[in-house]
């Protein structure tokens, strides 16, 4: 079990910049609420050092777009994804599937094809 | 008839009061009863992580869950060194994160990492939960 968990803290990890996009086409999010939902959705821990660096480098390149509101007295930054960012996620997406559809369907190597099929579904 | 929140059977707590603890994870409770209820039934020992800052004027907590072989590990880093070979991946990331608090000390030596003096507040937490465990077992 924990190797099964260690594989999806890395893959998430590594896909980091993915998952932080997807979350942010379904709705717009702050920085807390992001680094929240990926411990909910992922099961996996970033803290702030990881998320607030990473939403300002993609927001320089301009995927997402950050803008000041007011909550509760305080100031918060609201990121939503922009035309270019979910272009970016579309492409992401597909090379993905396209990807793992290639892994998946190895009959070649029955080890890989065996793993693939025994990733659980939630995390 | 009393119907507080002790009497409420555990399957009846919504996730929206406390989240299911799963272990190596962070989950969020409002109150620390409920996490160590919810927690003490999957057999998990919990140990306080932050509170969730998303709100400004509701305090919730964050948690993390902990298997049991991984407390007795730690508690072992109360009085000696630990070689962090011995600690997997995940646990070294829990690890890491009590040394940033510092609650825990690291050293390395020779190119290898050893962990040490756990906190002696967190240890009697994580030995006060761990010995309720094992008397309901």
């Amino acid at each position: 079990m924990n190797e099964a968990k260690e594989i999806q803290a890395r893959l998430t990890k590594c896909m980091l910049e993915l998952v932080v996009l997807q979350l942010l086409n379904e709705r717009t999010m702050h920085g807390y609420e992001v680094i929240k939902q990926v411990r909910r959705e992922y099961g996996v821990y970033f803290g702030p050092s990881t998320i607030y660096p990473l939403l300002n480098a993609l927001e320089k390149k301009k995927l997402i777009k950050g803008e000041w509101e007011m909550h509760q007295g305080r100031p918060r930054k609201i990121y939503q994804l922009t035309h270019h960012g979910r272009n970016q996620l579309y492409l992401h997406v597909k090379t993905l599937a396209h990807l793992n559809l290639a892994i998946a369907t190895q009959k070649e190597n029955p080890i890989v094809h065996e793993t693939v099929e025994d990733i659980p579904s939630t995390p | 008839m009393f119907h507080g929140p002790f009497l409420t059977a555990l399957h009846q707590i919504p996730d929206t009061q406390c989240e299911t603890p799963k272990p190596y994870c962070l989950f969020q409770s409002v109150s620390p009863q409920l996490a160590l209820r919810k927690s003490a039934a999957a057999g998990l020992i919990v140990l306080f992580h932050d509170f969730d800052k998303q709100d400004a004027y509701r305090r919730e907590w964050v948690f993390w869950a902990l298997p049991i072989s991984f407390v007795i590990k730690l508690l072992c880093c109360l009085k000696d060194l630990r070689c962090a070979d011995e600690f997997d991946f995940l646990e070294r990331m829990i690890v890491n994160d009590l040394i940033s608090k510092g609650l825990m000390k690291k050293m390395v030596c020779d190119g290898r990492t050893y962990y040490y003096r756990l906190s002696e507040n967190t240890a009697t937490r994580l030995l006060k939960q761990l010995l309720e465990i094992k008397k309901n077992e």
